[in-house]
């Protein structure tokens, strides 16, 4: 699966589902909203154009590093400190096509999937990320 | 939606309409997601934005000090991806469709 949606994810089910048996591993990352002094942070993204992003990218990584499976789930809208932002899910053969796999996946993310957030601050105050 | 008059630039050019998006902090400097900009043949990429960054008082934010346009800043044409070179030379054409994103901060 791939997509952003505003709902919490269930990584349990997501691994499951992602899940055959050609695999020996599957690599997951989780991203969640860390204490820095916040609140909380609203994400906002470009889907349509943000979604065939994660689509190029998944098949990248699964035309590179030999994945059998790549699931990317992003949300977006408010999300509290401690809430899952992102899960990835690289389903490989062996863990070492796994974890550069998932690693590429979110270096990528994170290098040009048009998604930003803001900063909430605890007084109210917010401010976007450069 | 706003419709900005644009024909100050060239006013001998023929007049025509290309729509704007923007998100996230460009968004709220330029005042709506979506926008339909009056312009002429001649504009590119790179004189669309500048022009609506000298209206709005943000050309630092897209534009370094000699011009050039910031690196992390992405401009999307009618769905493609521009290079630098491609946002100061390409022509725009009657209902293009232009989108400009900050930088991005997902993940």
């Amino acid at each position: 699966m791939i997509t952003i949606q505003k709902e919490d994810i269930d990584i349990g089910a997501l691994i499951q589902q992602s899940r055959d048996n050609r695999m020996g591993a599957q690599v997951v990352f989780v991203g969640t909203v860390r204490d820095d002094g916040i609140e909380a942070i609203e994400f906002e993204a470009d889907r349509t154009t943000a979604i065939a992003d994660l689509r190029t990218i998944a098949a990248e990584a699964t035309e590179k590093h030999g994945l059998l499976s790549v699931d990317i789930i992003h949300r977006d809208g408010l999300l509290q400190m401690g809430e899952t932002i992102l899960v990835i899910i690289a389903g490989a053969a062996h863990r070492e096509e796994g974890f550069a796999g998932c690693r590429y996946i979110i270096e990528e993310i994170k290098r040009y999937v048009p998604i930003w957030k803001k900063d909430i601050s605890t007084t109210g105050d917010s401010h976007w990320h450069d | 939606m706003q419709v900005t008059d644009r024909t100050d630039i060239h006013p001998e050019k023929d007049i025509m309409r290309i729509t704007l998006r923007s998100f996230a902090r460009f968004r709220e400097i330029f005042g709506g997601e979506e926008q339909t900009i009056e312009t002429t043949s001649a504009a590119t990429p790179k004189t669309v934005l500048s022009a609506l960054c000298e209206e709005k008082g943000c050309k630092d934010t897209l534009f370094a000090a000699d011009g050039t346009f910031h690196p992390h800043i992405t401009v999307i044409l009618n769905g493609r991806r521009l290079s630098a070179e491609e946002i100061e030379e390409t022509s725009l054409a009657d209902n293009d469709a232009l989108v400009v994103y900050p930088p991005v901060s997902g993940g």
